[in-house]
């Protein structure tokens, strides 16, 4: 493609080109021409004033005013004289004299219409005239008259050495005129031509100012002026990420500033920390607004092992901090925390680099926020290999492409669906997405946080439409992480009314142990009416001592035990301890896995309360009642 | 659009521009000689010349000398010499040589402009500078 652009251009240029060689041939062609036959005039000019200039002399011998002005006779012998030479092309053949002002008067006029009086001025080309008189030497000019162009032939009459009159002989042949009239159009059609080009220059160099405005707005943030992630989309293709060190810098409580001053405030503060993060780094850095309140600076390494970024970004960091943002009445101090990637060559690519950037971030907001958490020694050889990158996982979560499939869990007694567990998803086009392939990348960074809310909203909105029961999974770290419990009881306030029909299903609960923060918060949730299941229940590290700690309602049989309980006895004595035991607790139980006829068969017949498994309903989008 | 039109067109306005010029060298003369007046009024004996100087702007054809702000004058030889006089033709210029303030005629195919020094402070005329290479002494 670039080398098409070159080639037109090249095309374009050699015509331009070529009609500025033909405009500039044709002119001195023309010149050339007008120069040999305006030669020919002259030679009969000249010859015309020799003769007239001998015949003067034969007259008057000195002093041609004086002897002119009292001798009308000879004066009129003289003007018949130049009467015979006045021809169309020969119009006007004149004698004057040099007045004591400089002015040039009439001795002898063969004009006979309008003919000049003994001593009255001529307005003539005083310039030429007066280097004719001082010279003493014939001149030949051509002047632009309103009647065409017109050449003049002057000899000086020099008699003992002064000039004493000028001859003047006007002429201007149709032919020159002629030749130029029809060229004329030639003449016209290349000036529009070039006028034509400039045009096009002038509208190409609009049309690339433009292009480069729309290009600039494209890949630039309108609030912060920061590049966007049009931008940083291009900039991990082509950057070579060794080269820079990144910060991820977030804005601590920015929704309780949107919450509580509006959002007007809250862009003037995007606007201003933008405005000091720019201030503080060098023009060769990079500045990304990554989403949100959350930015990216890609900070430009001197040496492979300094830690610029962790410098520039606790600078930043204290000017924040540092700083008052003033708006009308309004006094605001915020600060931010970062997480700085200094060595990305450690990782796999850009993706990785950057949500590295984001882990430390995460540990900089666990640890207090206004920090900067600077990890190289932390770096990770990232081995997951899935199929989402990190942006692309960023990019599907802010394009609502999370969705949530639905499987079935059927009562044993009545058959009927009883509840559902919601399973999150991401739908990029047609190519559904599984949790393994991108929750591990977001766990400890803030788009895990923002996943929660997502899921919890979509799962409210499908309790409103079909007011059932589902079931949504969190782990225990969730319950115990500040931001994440916001998330849940923020969700739990706005959908109070349906918030009983919401099922937390808690994974690696055996981790909990004893944990007062964590009994205090499910009890907090509990009180909304939501019920508390525990999944897996029944392998690993599975001890009783849970039912003590954690006010279960639903315990998740373990799917290893469910999935070979047709062939294994032991498997079916241990659910049948655990349907006997959680009956005695008053929890319900629910058997995963149930794969096959003889699975749910033996299930129903040990009394578990509920089953789920593909050979009932596998997950899928709408719920099987829709 | 307006733009390219208007630069298409420059090279005709200049031609025009060309064809009028003696009407504009008279537009610029009456003008620069009744700087005050709104309407100004010119008798002259040539039909020619009324008829060109009835297109300026600003200039009204009068019939009678009486009513003449100035004369522009061809031939006739029996004028007020009181009244401003302009010639357009070398010998009548001559014949006013003592009252007409200036002349402008036709000379071997070039435009000969000339302003009299004296006729124009009988009339307490001054003109700008730009007409100063146009003053004459003498005729």
């Amino acid at each position: 493609m670039k080398h098409l652009l070159k080639i037109y251009v090249l095309i374009f240029l050699s015509i331009v080109f070529m009609l500025v060689y033909m405009y500039f041939s044709l002119e001195k062609e023309q010149k050339q021409f007008d120069k040999n036959i305006n030669g020919l005039f002259v030679i009969q000019a000249k010859e015309f004033s020799v003769n007239l200039e001998k015949n003067l002399k034969l007259h008057v011998k000195k002093d041609v005013y004086l002897t002119l002005k009292k001798n009308r006779k000879l004066r009129d012998r003289l003007a018949e004289e130049l009467t015979v030479l006045t021809t169309d092309t020969y119009k006007y053949v004149y004698i004057l004299y040099r007045d004591s002002y400089g002015d040039y008067r009439f001795l002898v006029d063969a004009n006979k219409p309008d003919k000049g009086e003994f001593g009255e001025k001529l307005n003539v080309n005083k310039r030429v005239w007066n280097k004719a008189f001082h010279s003493q030497k014939p001149l030949l000019f051509s002047q632009k008259r309103f009647d065409g162009l017109w050449m003049s032939y002057i000899t000086p009459v020099v008699i003992d050495g002064k000039t004493e009159a000028i001859i003047g002989v006007d002429f201007s042949s149709e032919v020159p005129i002629r030749i130029r009239k029809s060229t004329q159009p030639l003449d016209a059609g290349f000036e529009y031509i070039f006028i034509a080009i400039l045009i096009m220059l002038l509208t190409l160099f609009y049309q690339t100012i433009l292009n480069l405005k729309t290009k600039k707005d494209s890949i630039t943030d309108p609030l912060t002026q920061a590049f966007n992630r049009n931008y940083l989309r291009d900039l991990l293709k082509k950057i070579n990420i060794a080269k820079y060190q990144i910060i991820m810098l977030d804005i601590d409580h920015f929704k309780k500033v949107n919450d509580s001053y509006g959002h007007k405030i809250g862009d003037n503060i995007l606007h201003d920390v933008s405005a000091i993060v720019k201030e503080t780094i060098r023009s060769k850095d990079i500045f990304v607004r990554f989403g949100g309140e959350e930015f990216l600076v890609f900070v430009q390494r001197k040496k492979l092992n300094d830690r610029m970024a962790k410098d520039v970004a606790e600078r930043i960091r204290k000017k924040i901090q540092e700083t008052t943002f003033d708006y009308e009445e309004l006094s605001i101090n915020i600060t931010v925390s970062m997480g700085v990637t200094c060595t990305p060559e450690h990782f796999k690519n850009s993706s990785d680099a950057i949500k590295h950037a984001d882990e430390m971030l995460y540990i900089a907001k666990k640890e207090g926020r206004d920090r900067v958490i600077c990890s190289d020694d932390m770096h990770k050889e990232v081995k997951i290999d899935t199929s989402l990158h990190f942006n692309e996982i960023q990019e599907a979560i802010e394009h609502q492409q999370v969705i949530c499939h639905y499987q079935a869990i059927f009562n044993t007694k009545t058959k009927k669906v009883d509840k559902y567990e919601a399973l999150v998803r991401i739908k990029k086009e047609d190519r559904i997405i599984y949790p393994n392939d991108f929750i591990p990348k977001l766990m400890y960074t803030n788009l895990y946080n923002q996943l929660t809310k997502i899921i919890l909203e979509i799962v409210f909105t499908k309790i409103k439409e079909n007011q059932v029961k589902i079931s949504v999974n969190l782990n225990f770290s969730d319950i115990l992480n500040n931001d994440i419990f916001a998330i849940i009881i923020d969700e739990l306030e706005q959908n109070r009314a349906f918030s009983s029909w919401l099922i937390v299903e808690l994974l690696e609960y055996e981790l909990i142990e004893s944990n007062q923060i964590f009994s205090d918060r499910i009890n907090i949730i509990k009180a909304y009416g939501v019920k508390i299941a525990i999944d897996d229940f029944g392998t690993g590290f599975a001890n009783y001592n849970v039912f003590q700690t954690i006010p279960i309602d639903i315990i998740k049989i373990d799917a290893s035990l469910i999935k070979n309980i047709d062939h294994s006895e032991v498997s079916r004595k241990i659910v049948h301890s655990i349907v006997v035991l959680t009956k005695e607790l008053g929890i319900e139980t629910v058997a995963e896995f149930v794969h096959s006829k003889e699975v749910m068969k033996i299930t129903e017949e040990l009394e578990v309360d509920t089953l789920q498994g593909f050979y009932l309903a596998k997950p899928q989008e709408n719920l099987l009642d829709d | 659009m307006k733009k390219i039109i208007l630069l298409l067109s420059i090279p005709f306005l200049l031609l025009a521009w060309d064809m009028q010029y003696e009407l504009k060298i008279y537009a610029t003369l009456l003008h620069n000689l009744f700087p005050k007046k709104q309407s100004i009024k010119v008798w002259s004996d040539d039909a020619k010349k009324e008829d060109m100087l009835s297109i300026i702007s600003g200039v009204k054809i009068v019939k009678n000398i009486k009513n003449a702000d100035i004369l522009i004058v061809e031939k006739d030889k029996k004028l007020p010499k009181k009244k401003l006089i302009f010639a357009i033709n070398y010998l009548i210029f001559k014949y006013y040589e003592k009252d007409a303030i200036g002349g402008f005629y036709w000379k071997e195919g070039r435009p000969n402009i000339l302003f009299l020094r004296q006729n124009l402070a009988k009339h307490h005329i001054k003109l700008p500078s730009e007409f100063n290479e146009f003053m004459e002494n003498r005729l």
